[in-house]
C-alpha cells in the first residue's frame, strides 16, 4: 500500500467501524439523570426520576372546538374510540367514562368505602341524616336507575363508592354536557389523555398529538392541545425548524466565503471531511463509553465540536501547492492548540456529573479524529491539487504591524474590566431557570392555562411532601397536616372501623330514618350488612391495592423519600409549610450544581492548559496564549450581562468554544510569526469569519436556546480573533 | 323507505288485521310526537305503597328523551344515545353514561320504541306483537344477560301511531307503569 492510500484506508475503516458502533449501541434518552448532576436531596431525587413521568406530566389536555355541542360530542366520544386502542396511549377521559363507571367496576372502592371514605361522621349514622340520603335513593329507585342499580342503591345508600370513585377521577372542574367533559360557556368539549411515554420525549409526545389531530380531523373537528408534552413537541418541531434552516443558511455561507478565498472548489468540499469525522468519531465514542446520552449533551458536544472547522482552514491558507509541507507546517502548532483544548475538556471528567464526562470523551475523540484527518488525510486526498493562494499586498503589512502599546493593553484592560463588572453582579448573572428560555410562545402557554381551568388540572409544579420513615408513617404525617390520602393510613381506618356503628344500633336508626318515607326499612338491610363487614374487615395496605384504581392512583403519590417514604401530592397553591417543595426551585438548585461543577472544570482546565503550554511551548507563550484566551471569554460574558442577559447553561457551554476556538487562534499567532504571519493571520480570518457566518445566523434564531449559542460565539470569536492578533504584537522571543 | 313501508302495510295487509312489530313502530316513527303528560306507577315490595309520579315527556330535536317530574319531588330524566342522566330539584346532575352493555341496552328500549327505530331494537330485545294496527301492543324481552337479570319484558300498547302506555316488568314482580295523556 503507497504512503498515499494508508491513511485514507485508515480513514474509511474508521468511519466504517463508527458507523457499526453507531447502528448498533447509539441510544438517546430523555433521562435527566443522563445530564444532570447526582441528585442530592429526596427532592431533587424525586424531581431527576420522575420529572416527566409523574402523573402531571404525561397528561395530555384535548379541547375541541368549532362546532354545535352535539357534533363535538360525538367527536369526543370518536376521539376516545380510537385513541383508547394506542400503545402510546395509557388512558384517554372525555366524560363519559365517569365516576359511576369506575364505582360499578372497582369492586375494591365498594368494598372497603367505609373505610376509605373521609366524609363519614358520627352524624351520619343519625336517623336525621340517614333519611335525607333514603329519600333521594327514594327518588333513584323509581327512576330508570333503580332499575339498572338497585343493589348499590341498598347497600350504600349515602352513596360513598361514588364519592371515592369521583376522587379518583383525572380530572375536577370539567362539566358534563350530552354526556361527555365541556367548558363552562359549551363551546369547548374537553378530553384528558395520559401518553406511556414521559412527558419530556418530545418524539414521542409528537406522534401522540399528531395522531389526536388526525382523529380530531377525520372527525370533523380541530383539537387545540395542552399539557406538558405538547410543549415538548412544539419546542422540539420549532427548534429542528429553525437549527435545521439557520444551519443550511449558514454552510451555504461558508461554502461561498471558502470559494471566494481559495477558488478550489474540490479542496473547500474536502475541508467538511474533518469535522464530518469529529461528529461522528465523537458520537462513536460515547456510544462505546456510555449506555445512552440525553439529547441536551449531543447538543453541547456538536456545538464544542465547531473547532474542528478551523484545523483545514489553517491547512488551506498555508499550502503553497504543496498540501503535505502545509500539514506538516501547520501540525506543531495545532498539535499543540489540540492537545491543550483536549486537556481542557478532560477537566469535564473531575465534575463527575455523566452528562459532563460524555461531552469530555465526545470533544476529545471527536477533535483527535479532526486533527488526524487535517495532517494525515486531506495531504493524501489533495496531493497534487492544492489551491495557489496569492495573498493580498496589505495582509502582508498588517500581519507585521507593531501595535502601539495601547492596543496592545487591550485585551488585558477587558479582561479586567469584564471580570469587575461580573464580580460586582455575583450570581445575579446566571440564570438558573431553564423554563426561562422556554421558547413556548404565549399562546400556547395560555390556551394550555385555559384547558387546565376548564378541565380542573392542576400545573404539578408545587408539591405538598408528607415524609416517614415507613409507608404508613408517611400517611400518618399527610393526615396529620389535614392532607387526605386517597389510601388512608391503617390506624386512620382503623379508627374509622370503630366508629361504625353496630348492626342494632344501625338498624334502630334505619328503621326510625324510613318512618316517614314510603320505603320499607329491609331495602337498607345489605347496608346494614356492609357496615357490619366493615367492621370486621382487614384494614387496606397499599400493597393490598396494588393493580387497582386506588393502587395505580397511590403509586403515583406515595413514593420512596430519602432513606424512608413520602406522599406527594401537587398543591394547588403555594403556602409557609416546611413540607412544600417548589420544583422550580429544585430544577434551579439542581441547574446551578451542573453550572458550579461546568466552572469549575473551567478553572482546572486553564491550570491544566497553562501547564501543557509551558511544557510545549516554553513560559512566554503561556501569557501570550492564556491573556487572549481569558479576554475573549470573560469580555463575551461581560457584554452578555451589559446587555443585561442572565447566563444559562447554553452561554457556558458556547464560552468554553469561544475559549477553544481563541487558544488556537493565539497559539498560532504567537508561534507562527515571522514569514508564516501574514498565512497565519489569512486563515484566522477566514476561521473567524466562518465561524461567524455559522454562529451569526444561529444568533437570529427565534428559539432563545439556539440564538444564546449563536450571539455568545459570535461575539466571542471576534473578540479572539482581535485579542489574539493584539496579544502576539510584542516583539518577543519567537517559537523555534 | 318509511313510505314503501307504510305502503306495503296499507296494500299486504287490509286494515285490522294483525300488526307486526316492524308495522307498528313504522307507524309510530311517522306520527307527530307533541310533549305529553304522564303518570308513571311503581310498585315495588320494597315500597310500603306503590309511588305515583306525575310530569311530562317531551323528545328534544337531538333524539334526547326527556322525562320532567313535577309530583311528588321534581327531577329531570334525559335519556340519550349514550347516557342516562338525572337532574334533582337542588341542581344535583348525575350521569350513567352507556358504555355498560346493559345500561346501553335500557336506554334503547326507552328511546328506541319512541322514534320507531327497529334496527336498534331487534339488535337489543326479541321483539313480538299482538293486536291490530289500530290498538296494539309490543313486547320487548332483552336480549342482553346483564339486563335480563333486571328486566323481564317492556310492553308497551298503543293506537296507531300513538303510545298509550309503557310497562317495564322486573323478575321480582316489581312493575313500573307509564301512561301517558294529552297535555
Amino acid at each position: 500500500m503507497s504512503r498515499r492510500a494508508l491513511p485514507i484506508v485508515v480513514l474509511a475503516a474508521g468511519a466504517v467501524f463508527c458507523a457499526v458502533i453507531l447502528a448498533t449501541q447509539w441510544r438517546v434518552t430523555t433521562d435527566l439523570g443522563a445530564f444532570l448532576p447526582p441528585p442530592e436531596s429526596p427532592a431533587e431525587r424525586f424531581l431527576v426520576e420522575s420529572l416527566g413521568n409523574q402523573r402531571g406530566a404525561q397528561l395530555l389536555l384535548v379541547g375541541l372546538a368549532g362546532d354545535s355541542p352535539e357534533a363535538l360530542a360525538a367527536a369526543s366520544n370518536s376521539l376516545r374510540d380510537r385513541l383508547a386502542s394506542r400503545d402510546d396511549i395509557a388512558w384517554v377521559a372525555n366524560g363519559a367514562q365517569a365516576a359511576e363507571q369506575t364505582a360499578g367496576d372497582d369492586t375494591l372502592l365498594f368494598d372497603y368505602r367505609y373505610l376509605l371514605s373521609d366524609r363519614l361522621t358520627a352524624k351520619t349514622w343519625h336517623a336525621d341524616a340517614l333519611r335525607e340520603a333514603f329519600a333521594e335513593r327514594l327518588q333513584d329507585l323509581t327512576s330508570p336507575v333503580g332499575l339498572l342499580a338497585e343493589d348499590v342503591l341498598r347497600a350504600d345508600p349515602t352513596l360513598e363508592s361514588l364519592a371515592l370513585a369521583e376522587r379518583l377521577q383525572p380530572v375536577g372542574g370539567a362539566q358534563s354536557h350530552l354526556g361527555v367533559w365541556f367548558d363552562g360557556a359549551r363551546d369547548t368539549a374537553l378530553l384528558v389523555l395520559a401518553t406511556t411515554a414521559s412527558g419530556l420525549d418530545a418524539a414521542a409526545q409528537a406522534q401522540v398529538i399528531a395522531a389526536v389531530q388526525k382523529a380530531a380531523a377525520d372527525a370533523g373537528t380541530n383539537a387545540v392541545i395542552g399539557g406538558p408534552g405538547a410543549f415538548a413537541a412544539r419546542v422540539r418541531a420549532d427548534t429542528r425548524r429553525d437549527a435545521t434552516r439557520l444551519s443550511l443558511l449558514g454552510s451555504a455561507m461558508i461554502l461561498a466565503l471558502l470559494l471566494l478565498v481559495y477558488r478550489a472548489p474540490t479542496a473547500v468540499l474536502l475541508g467538511a471531511l474533518p469535522l464530518a469525522a469529529a461528529v461522528l468519531a465523537g458520537m462513536a465514542a460515547i456510544a462505546l463509553c456510555f449506555s445512552t446520552v440525553h439529547g441536551i449533551t449531543l447538543a453541547f458536544g456538536v456545538t464544542l465540536l465547531g473547532v474542528a472547522l478551523d484545523y483545514p482552514i489553517h491547512w488551506l491558507s498555508r499550502s503553497q501547492g504543496d498540501t503535505r509541507a502545509a500539514a506538516r507546517a501547520i501540525w506543531p502548532s495545532l498539535r499543540i492548540g489540540l492537545l491543550s483544548t483536549c486537556v481542557a475538556y478532560a477537566a469535564l471528567f473531575a465534575a463527575g456529573v455523566q452528562g459532563l464526562a460524555q461531552l469530555a470523551v465526545m470533544t476529545i475523540a471527536g477533535l483527535l479524529a479532526a486533527a488526524s484527518v487535517t495532517r494525515w488525510v486531506l495531504p493524501s486526498l489533495l496531493q497534487h491539487r492544492a489551491p495557489q493562494l496569492a495573498l493580498p499586498v496589505w495582509l502582508g503589512r498588517f500581519a507585521t504591524w507593531p501595535a502601539p502599546a495601547v492596543l496592545r493593553l487591550l485585551p488585558l484592560a477587558v479582561l479586567m474590566l469584564a471580570a469587575a463588572l461580573l464580580a460586582s453582579r455575583g450570581s445575579a448573572i446566571w440564570q438558573s431557570d431553564i423554563a426561562a428560555s422556554s421558547p413556548v410562545s404565549a399562546e400556547l402557554l395560555a390556551q394550555d392555562r385555559r384547558l387546565r381551568s376548564a378541565l380542573g388540572v392542576p400545573e404539578a409544579r408545587l408539591l405538598n411532601v408528607y415524609a416517614g420513615q415507613t409507608q404508613q408513617a408517611a400517611l400518618e404525617a399527610a393526615e396529620a397536616a389535614g392532607a387526605t390520602p386517597l389510601l388512608p393510613s391503617v390506624a386512620t381506618q382503623q379508627a374509622r372501623q370503630q366508629a361504625l356503628p353496630a348492626a342494632n344500633a344501625l338498624r334502630a336508626a334505619v328503621d326510625a330514618a324510613v318512618e316517614p318515607l314510603p320505603l320499607s326499612a329491609a331495602f337498607f338491610e345489605p347496608f346494614v350488612a356492609g357496615v357490619q363487614q366493615s367492621r370486621q374487615a382487614a384494614p387496606l395496605t397499599p400493597d393490598a391495592i396494588a393493580g387497582t384504581a386506588l393502587g395505580q392512583a397511590m403509586q403515583s403519590q406515595l413514593l420512596p423519600w430519602g432513606a424512608g417514604w413520602a406522599l406527594v401530592k401537587p398543591a394547588a397553591d403555594a403556602s409557609d409549610a416546611t413540607d412544600q417543595i417548589d420544583l422550580k426551585q429544585v430544577s434551579q438548585g439542581l441547574i446551578a450544581r451542573y453550572r458550579g461543577h461546568v466552572l469549575v472544570a473551567m478553572a482546572i482546565a486553564v491550570g491544566l492548559i497553562a501547564g501543557l503550554l509551558w511544557l510545549l511551548a516554553g513560559r512566554a507563550l503561556v501569557w501570550r496564549c492564556l491573556l487572549p484566551v481569558a479576554a475573549a471569554v470573560i469580555g463575551t460574558a461581560g457584554i452578555h450581562v451589559l446587555a443585561e442577559q442572565a447566563l444559562s447553561l447554553f452561554h457556558l457551554v458556547s464560552l468554553i468554544l469561544v475559549g477553544g476556538l481563541s487558544l488556537d487562534y493565539a497559539v498560532f499567532f504567537a508561534r507562527e510569526a515571522g514569514e508564516a504571519a501574514p498565512r497565519t493571520l489569512h486563515a484566522v480570518l477566514v476561521c473567524a469569519a466562518s465561524t461567524l457566518c455559522v454562529f451569526g445566523v444561529l444568533a437570529t434564531a427565534s428559539i432563545p436556546v439556539l440564538a444564546a449559542i449563536g450571539q455568545t460565539v459570535a461575539i466571542g470569536v471576534v473578540l479572539g480573533a482581535v485579542f489574539g492578533f493584539l496579544s502576539a504584537r510584542p516583539p518577543g522571543k519567537l517559537a523555534p | 323507505m318509511r313510505i314503501i313501508l307504510l305502503l306495503l302495510i296499507f296494500v299486504v295487509q287490509p286494515v285490522g288485521a294483525q300488526a307486526a312489530p316492524d308495522a307498528i313502530l313504522a307507524a309510530i316513527a311517522q306520527a307527530p310526537k307533541p310533549p305529553r303528560a304522564f303518570t308513571e306507577t311503581v310498585s315495588s315490595k320494597w315500597l310500603k305503597t306503590p309511588q305515583v309520579q306525575t310530569g311530562f315527556v317531551k323528545l328534544e330535536a337531538d333524539g334526547t328523551l326527556t322525562k320532567i317530574t313535577r309530583e311528588p319531588e321534581a327531577m329531570i330524566v334525559r335519556i340519550s344515545e349514550d347516557a342516562l342522566s338525572l337532574t334533582r330539584a337542588d341542581g344535583q346532575q348525575r350521569t350513567v353514561p352507556a358504555t355498560r352493555s346493559d345500561v346501553a341496552a335500557l336506554l334503547i328500549g326507552l328511546r328506541g320504541v319512541l322514534l320507531g327505530d327497529v334496527a336498534a331494537l331487534r339488535t337489543h330485545y326479541d321483539l313480538q306483537a299482538s293486536g291490530e294496527l289500530s290498538d296494539w301492543s309490543l313486547t320487548l324481552e332483552p336480549l342482553d344477560a346483564k339486563l335480563a337479570k333486571r328486566l323481564t319484558r317492556i310492553t308497551v300498547t298503543g293506537t296507531g301511531g300513538n303510545i298509550d302506555a309503557v310497562q317495564m316488568l322486573e323478575p321480582d314482580d316489581d312493575k313500573r307503569l307509564l301512561e301517558f295523556a294529552p297535555l
